[in-house]
This record gives C-alpha cells, sequence and structure tokens, in this order.
C-alpha cells in the first residue's frame, strides 16, 4: 500500500466518521431539547456519537503522526504491507468471521427453538435470519467480486 | 529449513537484516523469519530480495 492511499484512505475515514458522529449528536441535541421521541431514550444517540467521533480522533492523530514525521510513514506501511503481517490479519479475520457466523447460526436455532411463536413474526427473529444469511451469501458474492476484479487486473498488466 | 544462502549472500553484501527489510518493504522480523526457514515468502518479494542483494533466484532460494 503506497504513502497516498494510506493517508487518503485515513482522510476518508475521518471525514465519514465525523459527519456521522456529527449527524446523530445533533440529531440526539435537538430531539432532547424539543422533546421529539425518535427512540425510546434519546440519550442513546448522544452515547452512539461518541463511537465515529472518536474515530474520526483517532484518525486525525495518525495524520498528524505522519505529517510530523515522514520515516514513522514509511514504518506504519511497512506494516499495512508487510504480506507475512497482511496474511496473519486475514487469518485472524477469517477465524473471527467463522466463530462469529457460528454464534450466529447457534443464536439463531435457539431463539427459533425457544421462540417458536415469534417466527416470521419479530423483528429480532427476521433480524437474525438476515445477517445468518448475509453472512453465507456475501462471502461467496465477494469472493467472486475479487477472482473477477483480480483477472481484470491480469487482463490489464 | 534454514536459508544459509540468503543469510551469507546478505553478509556478503554487508545489509543488516533491518536494512534489507527497509529495501524490499518488509519488516525485520520477515526477514529474520526467511533466513531461519520460519516463513515461506512470495516470489514477489523473493524477486525484490534477489534484486536487493544483487543474486538470482536459483543462488537464493533453489535447493539441490
Amino acid at each position: 500500500m503506497s504513502g497516498e492511499k494510506i493517508v487518503k484512505e485515513t482522510k476518508t475515514v475521518m471525514i465519514v466518521s465525523l459527519i456521522v458522529g456529527f449527524v446523530l449528536l445533533t440529531v440526539g441535541l435537538v430531539s432532547r431539547q424539543f422533546d421529539i421521541a425518535l427512540i425510546s431514550d434519546n440519550k442513546a444517540l448522544l452515547a452512539l456519537s461518541l463511537l465515529p467521533l472518536s474515530l474520526a480522533f483517532v484518525s486525525f492523530l495518525k495524520l498528524s503522526k505522519i505529517k510530523k514525521s515522514p520515516q514513522k510513514m514509511r514504518s506504519i506501511i511497512i506494516k499495512e504491507s508487510d504480506e507475512r503481517l497482511v496474511a496473519l490479519n486475514n487469518e485472524a479475520d477469517a477465524k473471527t468471521f467463522k466463530i462469529l457466523q457460528g454464534v450466529l447460526f447457534l443464536a439463531y436455532f435457539g431463539y427459533t427453538f425457544i421462540f417458536p411463536q415469534e417466527v416470521f413474526e419479530s423483528v429480532g427473529w427476521w433480524i437474525l435470519i438476515i445477517l445468518l444469511l448475509g453472512s453465507m451469501f456475501l462471502q461467496g458474492i465477494f469472493r467472486h467480486l475479487i477472482c473477477k476484479s483480480n483477472s481484470n487486473d491480469g487482463m490489464n498488466e | 529449513m534454514k536459508n544459509k544462502k540468503m543469510k551469507i549472500a546478505r553478509i556478503e553484501a554487508e545489509v543488516s537484516q533491518e536494512r534489507l527489510a527497509e529495501i524490499v518493504g518488509v519488516t525485520r522480523q520477515t526477514v529474520n523469519l526467511i533466513e531461519s526457514g520460519n516463513y515461506n515468502p512470495s516470489l514477489k518479494l523473493c524477486i525484490e530480495i534477489c534484486r536487493a542483494l544483487n543474486k538470482t533466484l536459483n543462488d537464493l532460494f533453489w535447493e539441490e
């Protein structure tokens, strides 16, 4: 990964998370001020805005660190592009995904067997099945898309 | 299996593991693991190492 790409990616993350954070914060403050009940407790929106705002702050720190010292940027680039570390990260991500998929599978079966009256009825059941099916089908779709983009890259070279 | 050929070539070229890692764009630990035979590098990385040490793939990575 090139230096410019990392800077561009960090800037994008910072801008998007800033926008999301401010939107959540504004909606939370406005709805609290005017007593508009968007959700059961508007305090949740204020709390939720903390997450994207912290992400934006972390991205800002990373960017300022890169600007201050180009040597550090080189070490960041190496850490992000070292094929061994990339492979390790991918393996860890894949294992985490498999575990989460298993948990989702168990949650779906447990929910269906324990609360059969909620099948096709409750929002929770629908969310679980959509997440479970999504985790199964999206994997295949992404594999196909990545294969396609790789073969396109090969043809272009 | 240890990659002694690579280690010898690196020492002959008077390049430290850290410097070689910097040239080929990996961490020092990766170079160390390749030399100790605990990591199989990709062909792309092998070629970059060969270029950095001015050797061929046969010189560094071919086992008789």
